[in-house]
């Protein structure tokens, strides 16, 4: 039990914690910049400063010891903090009028906060060169603040280490892997840097301009993308999706990668765009349409990018017994048992056939902050040869291990397509060889996946999820996209997730 | 009644805070009760303010030599400096040019410019560039600041009669604004 005064007022504190994270507990606002709740703090923007005993300090990097004396608003703190934004404004580019996120950017709303009315330093002393290398990200150094949000996000919580800082002082930069272009460097693209910054520095190319933050409804949705569902939230304007954000109140805690951030609400908007040269078709809702092509003769082949609805429907329309897997399913994704939070507790990865970066990021991202923070193992399963004791093996469900011998504890398979566990669960590990297919007149093929091929010659229907014209078929459906529709689906922990629908459908 | 001389110059802007401060309306006769006294400003066409002005308003940020002896006079003559919109507090929209060399500059537009027949840099009986467009306040001292793009016609409105009434006037909340 600690006491300490704030402001004249004796508070008790009984669990640690920092005076920052105090202060917001009793209601007390103390401006913040290089602060993050869920990053580790620094201290290294100073805006945060309170006085205790007399001395200055900052507030989000100190923890509360007994005896405290802290003030938070005395008229030298106020001047204080006016003069230290008057640093940080000055130096770089930090003129609102001609920058992407103004009336949306935390560094600015400082600045209304502490009443700024002009800049004290000259401004634009160096200029750093734009960095437009990157598919997703404008890199403009220019607006940096050096808060070092980007860093530490990229390292503590994606895990990516991409992002470092160079040089010293005013000449400080942030840079990609040491000091190469953005797009040319490791990045991943996870975009967390671009949530967490508080100015321009880092801008989403595919959102800019399309609203401000306070201008769009904010959803809590779980992501569709790969089999681990990551907790994500969307801003939606009208109807139109503006960009998807990682969601830290969710299971995953923040983390999320290139394909629910970017890929899936571009190929949304493509395919919206390319909507009209296609017969829409809801299985759900449209089920009639289906039951009129159908003739007693044929066959229903699914994969797991449709939602548990979507299957229970199709099954119901062509019975069980002639709804098939479109490919063949490793029964074993089933028994994956452990949860998103438990795959901390490992010491040792097993990793095969799996790129860390581009498939599964989330999982990826737990298992390289594991490896570079705690030094926890990793290896690939050629190096594997002997029993490691509190491991996990986690390998894509196409792979068959060869012998019998296990090295490892517990494993995780993960699913090549979200909802696999989903179609296991509802027909069973059922695929469709060649002999078989001779039995039926006509094949329906329900799947997201634009890739796929007319292989059976015979009346083929694809319902599919494209913004291209696809050969070969009789006919092309289009299916509405994830960001439409409810529904459930089950996620390669074996959760079922359940989201809402976004948008209306059709709404460009 | 003690009358408050007022004058406004316009220099690198678009003149769009001269328009919010017509933009005042009705309370420019208010501001006129309240002992205000239009003198010089881009209607009548002096550039420089006559001696002993009370309050002289600068518009737009300071990017050739005249505009630097004009800014330079006023505040020699005026006893308080307003800086008004985003170009004379900040430097604003021309400090664009701040990224290049004038050299640079000069080039793309007289020499490069597929639309400029002549190809040659004209220098005479015009202004010189700065090598950087500057801000009002790193040429002169400047007593209050209206940033805004423009500024809207309540925050002139606020610090104009603050002014006059004698008090000291602060932009809050909504009248505070970047762009």
């Amino acid at each position: 039990m600690k006491k300490i005064k704030i402001n004249g007022k004796e508070y008790f504190v009984e669990k640690e914690t920092t005076v920052y994270e105090f202060l917001k507990n009793i209601g007390i606002y103390v401006p913040t910049l290089c602060y993050h709740p869920y990053l580790r703090p620094v201290g290294s923007c100073r805006i945060c400063i309170i006085k205790d005993r007399g001395r200055y300090k900052n507030s989000c990097a100190t923890l509360i010891e007994d005896g405290m004396d802290i003030e938070t608003h005395t008229p030298d703190l106020i001047e204080a903090r006016r003069w230290i934004l008057q640093f940080l404004f000055g130096e770089r580019n930090h003129y609102c009028m001609y920058c992407a996120v103004t009336n949306d950017c935390e560094f600015q709303n400082l600045g209304y906060y502490v009443g700024l009315d002009h800049f004290h330093f000259p401004t634009f002393k160096n200029i750093f060169e734009l960095d437009n290398s990157h598919e997703f990200i404008l890199f403009d150094n220019n607006r940096c603040v050096l808060c070092s949000r980007c860093i530490r996000v990229c390292s503590e919580v994606g895990g990516h280490f991409v992002l470092s800082e160079i040089n010293k002082g005013i000449n400080s930069l942030i840079v990609a892997d040491g000091g190469i272009p953005l797009g040319k460097s490791s990045c991943v693209s996870c975009g967390l840097c671009v949530q967490v910054c508080p100015t321009g520095t880092f801008i989403d190319k595919y959102s800019m301009y399309l609203g401000r933050s306070w201008e769009t409804e904010k959803i809590n949705s779980f992501c569709f993308s790969c089999p681990v569902a990551c907790g994500i939230e969307i801003r939606v304007r009208n109807g139109n999706i503006v960009k998807v954000l990682s969601n830290w109140e969710s299971f995953t805690k923040g983390l999320i990668c290139y394909k629910g951030r970017y890929s899936s609400v571009i190929k949304h908007r493509n395919v919206l765009q390319n909507r009209k040269h296609f017969r829409n078709v809801n299985i759900i809702q449209d089920s009639y349409l289906i039951e009129s092509i159908r003739t007693k003769s044929s066959v229903a082949l699914i994969d797991g990018t449709l939602f548990n609805e979507e299957i229970q429907k199709i099954t119901e329309i062509f019975g069980t017994e002639n709804t098939y897997c479109l490919y063949k399913m490793n029964p074993k994704i089933n028994n994956n048992k452990i949860t998103f939070d438990e795959l901390d507790k490992y010491d040792a990865y097993i990793i095969y056939g799996w790129n860390l970066d581009k498939d599964y990021g989330t999982i990826g991202s737990v298992i390289k902050r594991n490896y570079r923070l705690k030094n926890k193992k990793m290896f690939r399963i050629e190096e594997v040869k002997d029993f490691i004791k509190n491991s996990i093996f986690i390998y894509p469900a196409c792979f068959e291990y060869i012998n019998n011998k296990r090295f490892w504890e517990d494993e995780i398979v993960l699913p090549t397509n979200t909802n696999d566990i989903g179609v296991l669960k509802y027909i069973g590990n059922k695929y469709l060889d060649e002999e078989l297919v001779k039995e039926f007149d006509k094949i329906f093929i329900f799947t997201r996946n634009s890739d796929v091929l007319p292989l059976y010659e015979k009346d083929c229907y694809l319902f599919t999820y494209t913004d291209r014209q696809i050969e070969g078929f009789k006919e092309v459906f289009l299916l509405p996209s994830e960001y439409e529709i409810d529904g459930t689906f089950y996620n390669v922990f074996n959760q079922l997730i359940s989201v809402k629908s976004i948008t209306k459908e059709g709404v460009l | 009644m003690n009358r408050k001389r007022v004058a406004t110059i316009w220099c690198e802007g678009c003149s769009g805070c001269h328009m919010s401060f017509l933009d005042m309306d009705e309370r420019l006769v208010d501001l006129i009760k309240k002992g205000m006294e239009l003198s010089a400003s881009p209607l009548t066409d002096l550039k420089v303010p006559p001696f002993e002005t009370d309050i002289g308003i600068i518009e737009g940020s300071v990017a050739t030599d005249t505009q630097e002896e004009e800014v330079k006079i006023m505040r020699e003559r005026c006893k308080i400096i307003i800086a008004i919109g985003d170009c004379a507090v900040f430097g604003g929209i021309p400090t664009m040019r701040n990224k290049f060399k004038l050299q640079e500059l000069y080039n793309r537009v007289y020499n490069e410019a597929e639309t400029n027949q002549n190809k040659e840099i004209p220098n005479e009986e015009i202004s010189k560039l700065l090598e950087k467009v500057k801000p009002v306040n790193e040429v002169i001292d400047v007593d209050y600041y209206i940033p805004g793009c423009p500024p809207t016609p309540d925050a002139i409105y606020e610090v104009l009669s603050k002014l006059l009434e004698g008090k000291e006037p602060e932009l809050k909340g909504k009248l505070l604004s970047y762009e």
